[in-house]
C-alpha cells in the first residue's frame, strides 16, 4: 500500500469506529432520558465520548478533540454525580453528539478544518454546556469540588482508575521515542503531544534533536526526534499510557510517575546510550517541576558503558499493517466478541465458496457416473461439508434488522417533538436477520414511512382524546421471515387512510378518471403515484408528494413489494416484502423443452403430475382449490412438442399458490446464483442463472413474478372452475 | 564567499509527504549562502518530519557559522513551534510553558 492508501485506510477505520461510538452515545443518551440514574448508560455515554476524543486526537483532528473534550468534561461530572442528567442536559447533549458526527463526516469527505458554520454551531453548543461545567445544573449534594489540582503524586495510587476532577494531580515524565517508521506509518508524534495537552498541563517539553544522523545519512521520512515531557494531569497512569497503545510496539514510550523508583529513570537514561546526559537533563527539569524536597531520589546520571537491562513495555497490540486497526470488544457493553471484517473480503470469500459449490457438484456428477461407491460416499461427505461452509459464509453477511430499527428511536423522538405529538415507538422482530446490503438500502424508505406515519398517520393529542383514543400514539416496527421473504411492517394507530379523500385527490390530480370504479386496494395503491399527497398543509417533513412513490421505487428496485392495509379511524399498516436473495440457494431442477430451469426450493410446496383433464386448461383442482398454471414452455417460448406427460410444480409466494407446468422433474440441486448481465435486466420471470455440474447453463425462475402474473388470470379462471363443479 | 539568496518560500505542506524533496533542496540552498531565510507564510501544515528538516538545517548551519532564519511563519508553523517549545531560531523556549 502506498503511504496515502495506508493513511486513508486508517482514517476510514476511524470513521467507522467513530460512527459506532456516536450511535452508542446516542442510545445511551436516549436511555438516560427515560432514567437519569441509569449508571450503565452514563458510563457508556462517557466512554463513547472519551474514546472518540482519543481516537480523533491520534489523527490530529483538532476541532473534534476540542469540542468533544468539553462534552467529555460535562459527562465526567455526570459520572461523578456532580451533575444530574436532566432532560434539559440531554437536550443539549444530543445536538452535541450530532455536531461531533457532523465534524467527523466532513473530515471523511476531505475537509481539513471545520467550516465557519460548524465553528458557529460548536460555539453555540459549548455556550449551552457552560452552566454544566461549573457546578450548577442540579448538583447532588456531596463534598465540595477541589478547585486547584493539588500536587499529590502517589505511585501506589497510580494503579487506580481515574475518578475525574478533584482527585489531585499526578505528575509524569514521558519519554517519547517513536519508531523509525512511525512517520511513514502515518503517526505524527506532534499529534500525540497535542493530545497530551488536553489531558492536563504540559509543564515542560524538550524537543531532542540529538539523534539526527549526519545529513547525508538522514532519511527525511524517518523519525529521529525525541520528546521529553513533564505532564501534570488528573488522569491515572493507565490513561496516559493508553494514549500510545497504537504505537507502543514500534516505539519506546515511557511514562514514569514522579516521584518513583529511580530505576525507571536510570533505565530511561541508559536506553539512550551516548545521548543519555541530554535525557537526564530533562529529567532533572521534571523533578524540579515536582517541587519535591531534596531527600527524594534524584536520578543519577549513568555513563554510557554501564549497561542496564531495560524492560521494553509489553506490547499490548499485535502489530499489523495500519496504525489504527482495532479488533476485539468494543467496550464492556458488547456481550459477544465481534470482529470487523472488510466487506470486499467477505464478498470474495462468498464468491470462492460459490465456485467451490459448483466444482463440488461437478465432481459429484462424475462420481455418480463412475461405479465407484467408495468415491461416491467420500464425495457425499465432502458435499455435506461444503454445504456447511456455504451456510456459514452466507450467515456472515446477515445482520439483525434490530440495529436499523433502534436508529428510529431518535427519529421518532425528534420528529414527534417537533410536531408536538406524543408518540412511542415499539419494535418487534429485531433479531430477524437480513443481508447487510439490504439493510443499508432499506433505511431511507423506512425513514420516510416512519416520518409519514408521524406526520399524517397519527393524530394530535387532542384529536385522539376526542376520538376516545389514548393521547399517546403508538408506532410499531415489525419484521419477520415468511417463506423466503423478509417482511417489514410500519404500523401506526392513527387515523387510517380515508379512501374517499384519496380518490377525490387522485381525480383532482388527473390520476384516475372521475367515474372509474376502483377497489379499496386500488385506491390505497394510488398513494404511491408520483405527485400524490393529500396533506392539506405541506409540512417540511413530508407531504411534498415526492415521498411515497420514491419509497415504492426503492422497494421495487430491491425486487420487493409494498402493500397498504388501513382501517379508517384505527390505523394503517405498510408492509414491505423483500426477497431474501442469497447468493447460493437450494434449487429444484426441472426440464422444459430440452433446457433446464431452476426453481428455488423454498418456494416449492409439492409436485404433482398434470392431470389429463387439465391438459389444455389453465388450471386444475388441487384438493378442492383452484390452482392456476403458468406453462413455462409457452411462457419462455421453448421449441418442440409438448411431451405426453407433464408435471406441475406447485409454488407459493405471499400466501398464493401457483402451478408451474414443466416437462420433467430432475431433483434437488445446490444452486450458485450468477446474476444475469445488464442486457437481460428487463427480462421478466428470470432471476439469475447458474452452471450445472455438466457445464450447462440453467436459468433460475423468479417465482414472485410468475405468481403475480398468474394471479391476474385467477378471477376468470375461478369462475370457470366453479361452473365446472356445478 | 557566498551569495545572498532570496528567501526560500515554502508553500503548502511541509510534511513527511514532501520531506524527501525538501531535504535536498534546502541543503543545497544552505550550501549556497551564509544566511538562509525561509519564508513560511504559505505553510499550510508542518509535521514532525517537517520540523525535523528545519532542525537539521539549523544543525548543519551552526558549525559553519551560518544562520537559518524562519521568516513570517504561518499559523501552522507557529502552532508547531509552540507545541515543541521552540522559538523562531529553533532554540528551546525558556520560561513558562505556553508562553511566547
Amino acid at each position: 500500500m502506498t503511504f496515502e492508501d495506508e493513511m486513508q485506510s486508517a482514517l476510514d477505520n476511524f470513521m467507522l469506529e467513530a460512527t459506532e461510538l456516536l450511535a452508542e452515545m446516542e442510545n445511551g443518551l436516549l436511555a438516560l432520558e427515560q432514567d437519569a440514574a441509569d449508571e450503565e448508560s452514563i458510563n457508556s455515554v462517557f466512554r463513547a465520548a472519551h474514546t472518540v476524543k482519543g481516537s480523533a486526537g491520534l489523527f490530529g483532528l483538532d476541532p473534534v478533540v476540542r469540542f468533544t473534550h468539553v462534552v467529555e468534561s460535562v459527562l465526567d461530572r455526570v459520572r461523578g454525580h456532580e451533575v444530574v442528567a436532566t432532560a434539559a442536559l440531554i437536550g443539549v447533549l444530543l445536538p452535541c453528539q450530532d455536531h461531533i458526527g457532523d465534524l467527523i463526516a466532513s473530515i471523511a469527505a476531505g475537509a481539513s478544518d471545520e467550516t465557519a458554520a460548524q465553528a458557529a454551531t460548536g460555539a453555540a453548543l459549548l455556550a449551552r454546556l457552560e452552566p454544566y461545567l461549573t457546578g450548577s445544573g442540579t448538583p447532588v449534594p456531596g463534598p465540595p469540588e477541589a478547585e486547584a489540582p493539588t500536587l499529590t503524586p502517589d505511585p501506589s495510587q497510580a494503579a487506580e482508575s481515574s475518578a475525574g476532577a478533584g482527585d489531585g494531580a499526578h505528575l509524569f515524565h514521558l519519554s517519547l521515542r517513536f519508531g523509525a517508521e512511525s512517520l511513514r506509518n502515518g503517526m505524527d508524534p506532534l499529534s500525540f503531544v497535542r493530545y497530551l495537552s488536553t489531558l492536563g498541563e504540559i509543564v515542560a517539553l524538550t524537543t531532542v534533536a540529538d539523534l539526527l544522523p549526519e545529513a547525508e545519512d538522514l532519511d527525511p521520512e524517518q523519525c529521529y526526534l525525541v520528546f521529553q515531557i513533564t505532564l501534570r494531569t488528573a488522569e491515572a497512569i493507565e490513561a496516559v499510557e493508553g494514549v500510545f497503545d497504537f504505537v507502543r510496539e514500534d516505539s519506546d514510550i515511557r511514562v514514569l510517575p514522579v516521584p518513583s523508583d529511580p530505576a525507571g529513570f536510570a533505565d530511561l537514561i541508559a536506553s539512550f546510550g551516548a545521548h543519555g546526559p541530554v535525557i537526564a537533563e530533562t529529567l532533572v527539569e521534571t523533578v524540579a517541576a515536582a517541587e519535591i524536597p531534596a531527600e527524594a531520589p534524584v536520578p543519577q546520571q549513568r555513563s554510557a558503558d554501564q549497561p542496564v537491562a531495560t524492560d521494553q513495555p509489553a506490547a499490548t497490540d499485535p502489530g499489523t499493517a495500519g496504525p489504527a486497526r482495532r479488533t476485539g470488544d468494543r467496550g464492556t457493553s458488547a456481550e459477544n466478541q465481534t470482529i470487523r471484517v472488510d466487506a470486499g473480503r467477505l464478498d470474495r470469500l462468498i464468491d470462492a465458496v460459490g465456485e467451490l459449490v459448483i466444482a463440488g457438484a461437478g465432481a459429484e456428477l462424475r462420481a455418480s457416473l463412475s461405479r465407484d461407491e467408495g468415491l461416491q460416499t467420500a464425495l457425499g461427505e465432502v458435499m455435506r461439508l461444503v454445504e456447511e461452509v456455504r451456510d456459514g459464509a452466507l450467515q456472515l453477511r446477515m445482520v439483525p434488522i434490530g440495529t436499523t430499527f433502534s436508529r428510529f428511536q431518535r427519529v421518532v423522538r425528534d420528529v414527534s417533538a417537533s410536531l408536538g405529538k406524543d408518540v412511542t415507538l415499539t419494535v418487534s422482530g429485531g433479531d430477524t436477520e437480513v443481508d447487510k446490503a439490504l439493510v443499508e438500502q432499506i433505511g431511507d424508505p423506512l425513514t420516510h414511512l416512519v416520518r409519514n406515519a408521524l406526520d399524517h398517520g397519527i393524530e394530535s393529542g387532542s384529536v385522539r382524546t376526542a376520538a376516545g383514543k389514548p393521547a399517546r400514539g403508538t408506532l410499531r416496527l415489525n419484521a419477520f421471515h415468511d417463506s423466503g421473504s423478509i417482511v417489514i411492517e410500519v404500523q401506526d394507530d392513527g387515523a387510517g387512510i380515508n379512501p374517499d379523500l384519496v380518490l377525490a385527490k387522485a381525480i383532482e390530480r388527473g390520476l384516475v378518471e372521475p367515474n372509474a370504479v376502483l377497489t379499496e386496494k386500488d385506491i390505497y395503491g394510488l398513494i404511491f403515484e408520483p405527485g400524490f399527497s393529500t396533506a392539506a398543509a405541506v409540512s417540511n417533513l413530508s407531504g411534498r408528494g415526492v415521498g411515497m412513490d420514491v419509497v415504492k421505487r426503492n422497494v421495487t428496485a430491491l425486487r420487493g413489494t409494498i402493500d397498504v392495509e388501513s382501517t379508517a379511524g384505527q390505523g394503517t399498516t405498510l408492509r414491505i416484502r423483500l426477497p431474501l436473495t442469497l447468493a447460493i440457494i437450494d434449487g429444484f431442477l426441472v426440464g422444459v423443452g430440452g433446457a433446464t430451469f431452476v426453481i428455488p426450493l423454498d418456494r416449492v410446496v409439492e409436485c404433482v403430475e398434470l392431470p389429463s383433464e387439465s391438459h389444455d386448461r389453465d388450471y386444475m383442482g388441487l384438493r378442492g382449490e383452484v390452482l392456476s398454471f403458468v406453462r413455462l414452455r409457452s411462457l419462455f417460448s421453448m421449441p418442440g412438442e409438448r411431451p405426453r406427460r407433464e408435471n406441475v410444480v406447485v409454488v407459493e409466494y405471499a400466501g398464493t399458490k401457483t402451478g408451474l407446468v414443466v416437462d420433467a422433474l430432475k431433483g434437488e440441486f445446490q444452486t450458485v446464483i450468477k446474476p444475469l448481465g445488464a442486457l437481460f435486466g428487463s427480462v421478466q420471470g428470470i432471476g439469475g442463472s447458474t452452471i450445472l455440474g455438466n457445464g450447462d447453463v440453467a436459468l433460475i425462475v423468479d417465482v414472485p413474478t410468475l405468481v403475480r402474473h398468474a394471479q391476474t388470470q385467477t378471477p376468470a379462471i375461478a369462475s370457470e372452475y366453479a361452473r365446472t363443479l356445478a | 564567499m557566498s551569495a545572498v539568496l532570496d528567501p526560500i518560500r515554502v508553500d503548502g505542506e511541509l510534511t513527511v509527504q514532501v520531506a524527501g524533496e525538501y531535504k535536498a533542496a534546502l541543503l543545497t540552498a544552505l550550501a549556497a549562502t551564509d544566511a538562509l531565510v525561509l519564508e513560511l507564510s504559505g505553510v499550510s501544515e508542518l509535521d514532525t518530519a517537517g520540523l525535523q528538516l528545519l532542525l537539521l538545517l539549523k544543525r548543519e548551519a551552526g558549525p559553519l557559522g551560518k544562520t537559518v532564519r524562519l521568516s513570517d511563519p504561518s499559523k501552522a508553523v507557529l502552532e508547531v513551534l509552540d507545541l515543541a517549545r521552540l522559538d523562531l531560531r529553533l532554540e528551546p523556549v525558556s520560561g513558562r510553558p505556553g508562553g511566547v
